[in-house]
């Protein structure tokens, strides 16, 4: 089922990948951003969580795992895998690039520093939201300045933390250096429910063929329906439904 | 028109906001954005149509619905999904989902997306 989700999200991304290909070489856009393009697709699709493939799916999926057992370990040795295929294709586009006529190498020129960083920042994007660690171990980079030079790191830290610019700043920060690692962890995670509860909960998105009320009973049939459901991605091409009001 | 919906599933939205990251880089164009989403719509509705063949029943009760510019909308609570990963498959291996609170449907008009 599971894998099944996989296989038609990588046709989607394949097919979109190829589709617009003529439509970048219209507009004079590299094809490095074409590729860019669809790693960043994948890494937050991955990192969305809505695919997590069972176990004896996850060799089917060559990119997935090391990026999830990187987000469940943390550990760099894991992130390894990741960061080698990045290189080589970082390298692919060295080769290509000279081929390409004068004009384009000057708009990929900036985009190749900028590439080599993009995939290693998004392998980085779950990390923190399991343990909650990595971003107390942030609070507290930008905490610890603080005390020595206290008016310029608070607009910094407001700008890394934006929960904690609040208006009354100053009390605020006071009280957030003087807790102990232990509480800010208590109010990290206070904010980490508060995100997850903005997340729009369990979605399905359907076309619908016909819907029918009796009373208080409905009844009605789907199609092509794209369902998260705890998280989990779901497809269907029929479903029918029984409600009660 | 109705295949703008799916623009709303997380392969839609993932990919929207790595097209917003290449133009905050400058390195698209609003425009050519937009023809990648309008290509998205297409080949997701399609793969929709002719690769999944997953058929589902549920049950839940319906707190709200609406009905809107040919759009359902039904908030339900305690929904069981039963899914099927095949359409011809045996009826013995269906798989249960208790999706955990509330359940938001929207569902536009199926002939309307076939018109297109």
């Amino acid at each position: 089922m599971q894998q099944d989700v996989t296989a038609v999200y990588r046709s989607v991304i394949d097919n979109v990948i190829t589709k617009v290909k003529p439509e970048f070489v219209q507009e004079g856009v590299d094809e490095a951003v074409l590729d860019e393009l669809r790693v960043l697709w994948e890494q937050k699709l991955l990192a969305s969580g809505a695919l997590d493939p069972p176990p004896q799916a996850a060799q089917d999926l060559r990119y997935a795992r090391p990026i999830d057992q990187g987000s469940y370990t943390g550990s760099t040795a894991t992130g390894q895998p990741v960061g080698t295929e990045s290189r080589k294709r970082t390298r692919d586009y060295d080769e290509q690039v000279p081929s390409l006529s004068q004009p384009q190498t000057v708009t990929s020129a900036p985009a190749q520093p900028q590439f080599a960083q993009a995939p290693v920042q998004h392998y980085r994007v779950p990390q923190p939201q399991p343990p909650g660690q990595p971003a107390l171990q942030l609070l507290q980079q930008h905490l610890q300045p603080q005390q020595p030079q206290p008016a310029p790191p608070s607009s910094q830290a407001g700008t890394r933390i934006p929960q904690q610019d609040g208006p009354g700043d100053d009390a605020d920060e006071e009280q957030a250096a003087a807790k102990t690692p232990a509480q800010e962890l208590g109010n990290l995670s206070d904010l980490e429910s508060d995100s997850d509860e903005e997340q729009p909960a369990n979605t399905v998105l359907a076309q619908f063929e016909k819907v029918q009320r009796t009373k208080n009973r409905w009844k009605c049939n789907l199609i092509h329906g794209v369902m998260n459901l705890n998280g989990r991605d779901y497809l269907f091409n029929k479903a029918n439904g029984e409600m009660q009001f | 028109m109705s295949t703008l919906l799916y623009r709303e599933s997380k392969l839609g939205n993932c990919l929207v906001d790595s097209l917003d990251e290449l133009i905050e880089q400058g390195k698209l164009s609003g425009e050519l954005a937009m023809k990648v989403m309008a290509q998205f719509d297409e080949c997701f509705i399609d793969k929709l149509e002719h690769k999944v063949t997953a058929k589902g029943t549920f049950k839940g009760s319906l707190d709200t619905y609406r009905f809107c510019d040919n759009v359902w909308t039904f908030i339900m609570s305690d929904v069981a999904f039963k899914i099927n990963p095949s359409i011809n498959g045996s009826n013995t291996v269906f798989r249960d989902v208790r999706p955990d609170g509330k359940v938001k449907f929207v569902l536009v008009d199926a002939k309307l997306s076939q018109k297109d």
